[in-house]
């Protein structure tokens, strides 16, 4: 396994002089500096996923939630792999993209901290590219109660962004599979919520126009989020 | 030979070192269609495993999933003075099936690892890797998936090859496979340890890409579950 260490620590001091959430102790809390390390483990046979995406954010911002639309954000990750869009829905705040995608049997890994207190919850999305528009990732995981050195593993599910039907044609799937159109802003899925992803079916197992053999099959879980507090 | 996959991650050190535990442990079959090969339970250091996402699987992790033999591995828990307890089931697990059993733990040993090959597959497997022993009393309950060994192409031919490197799947338990198969997929194309995509199977008991029936042989995560109990 090769392992990339990436960093992209943000010092957030702009943040600092902001907005002050504990005006308290500001003193402290400026020196004070809150960094995880996350390593990203692409678990599937042969699903190169697009390069991730995360971001440090406060409490209570969901980047998805089954039940509800895709915002275009998420349309434009789960689609065509960008995934830029996302981590710039919150200004200022501590980013990670990956400069290449995560190949299937690959892992990366980046370190990413903040020092405002409250910026303590983690999203990571990334594209399934041999999909018409499965992503995976966690978003608002709550970081807070991690101590020093404690290690936290999470089994992501591929979830359906619900915007673009699973036709599996070459025309719609970007990935090397098959190298078809990326992001369009149409919406013509059946289900127009995000949802768990059923799969693919592939043209090994009946649906012959489909331009995904039974390699690029898969079960859940599809990724491996492993995090350690710094 | 290779031995456990030695495991450095100082996460692990932050852990701490609970006493020796008499652990009751039931595992369940949960697939409608597969069975296990006898498993493997181990209790083990953290600085040790008997397989790793991402990672290629040792010699002894592909026998187990690719025939089933877990003596290469039981030897690995010995040499690493882990506890374990080898073939609870007194052979194959059924679906549906649970299987009971007791697992003392020696201090330091504070993890647990599962392994079986999920049959029939070519090198498809259950497994934990390391799993945190809870220390609190209780009943825990942990569900298990099934992994590729990525170690041989799943082909889905059914021809009694068990050996590790030789093609082709040792059985079926249930009976239900067909024969002359052409054979699904040529490799992997992932050949580390990774989520096994499923098989794919056909409605062809002589001839077609696979002697797997796609009606009785599939199967979704997770595969198995596992409840600690801790006294």
């Amino acid at each position: 396994m090769k392992t990339i260490l990436l960093s992209a620590m943000m010092l957030g001091l702009a943040a600092c002089s902001g907005h002050h959430r504990n005006s308290g102790n500001d003193d402290a809390n400026m020196m004070e500096m809150s960094a995880w390390r996350v390593e990203l483990l692409n678990l599937t046979n042969d699903q190169p996923m697009s390069p991730p995406a995360a971001m440090l954010h406060d409490a209570g911002f969901d980047a998805w939630q089954v039940g509800q639309p895709a915002s275009e954000a998420i349309e434009v990750l789960a689609e065509g792999g960008d995934g830029s869009q996302i981590i710039s829905l919150q200004q200022g705040n501590p980013t990670f993209s990956a400069g290449t995608p995560l190949p299937a049997g690959q892992s990366l890994a980046f370190e990413i901290g903040s020092s405002d207190p409250a910026v303590d919850h983690l999203t990571v999305a990334t594209m399934l590219v041999n999909t018409n528009d499965a992503f995976t990732g966690v978003t608002d995981l709550d970081l807070r109660d991690m101590q020093s050195g404690d290690e936290r593993i999470f089994l992501t599910p591929a979830y359906d962004a619900g915007t673009e039907f699973n036709d599996e044609a070459a025309a719609h799937i970007p990935g090397p599979a098959a190298g078809g159109e990326g992001f369009n802003p149409a919406r013509n899925d059946v289900t127009s919520v995000v949802t768990h992803h059923a799969g693919v079916v592939s043209h090994d197992d009946g649906l012959a126009d489909s331009a995904l053999s039974q390699s690029q099959r898969f079960d859940n879980p599809v990724l491996m989020i492993k995090i350690t507090r710094l | 030979m290779n031995k456990l996959i030695p495991f450095g991650l100082a996460a692990m050190l932050a852990s701490t070192a609970v006493e020796a535990q008499e652990l009751d442990i039931t595992i369940t079959n949960l697939t409608h269609g597969s069975h296990f090969t006898p498993l493997l339970v181990a209790a083990h250091s953290g600085s040790t495993a008997l397989f790793e996402a991402g990672k290629a699987a040792s010699a002894h992790l592909q026998a187990m999933a690719e025939g089933g033999d877990i003596s290469g591995l039981s030897a690995d828990v010995d040499a690493a003075g882990g506890d374990k307890v080898a073939n609870p089931a007194a052979g194959l697990l059924a679906p549906g099936a649970s299987t009971q059993f007791s697992l003392s733990t020696n201090d330091g040993n504070d993890y647990l690892s599962v392994v079986a090959m999920v049959l029939p597959t070519n090198d498809g497997f259950v497994g934990v890797d390391r799993l945190a022993i809870p220390t609190e009393p209780g009943s825990y309950t942990y569900s298990m998936n099934a992994w590729d060994a990525g170690t041989e192409a799943n082909d889905e031919i059914v021809n009694g090859m068990g050996a590790p490197g030789m093609a082709g799947i040792p059985a079926d338990p249930l009976g239900k496979n067909g024969m002359g198969a052409t054979g699904v997929a040529s490799a992997d194309a992932n050949t580390l340890i990774h989520i096994h995509p499923g098989v794919i199977g056909d409605t062809d008991p002589n001839g077609g890409p696979s002697d797997l029936d796609s009606r009785i042989h599939r199967w979704l995560n997770p595969v198995a579950s596992l409840t600690i109990t801790v006294k």
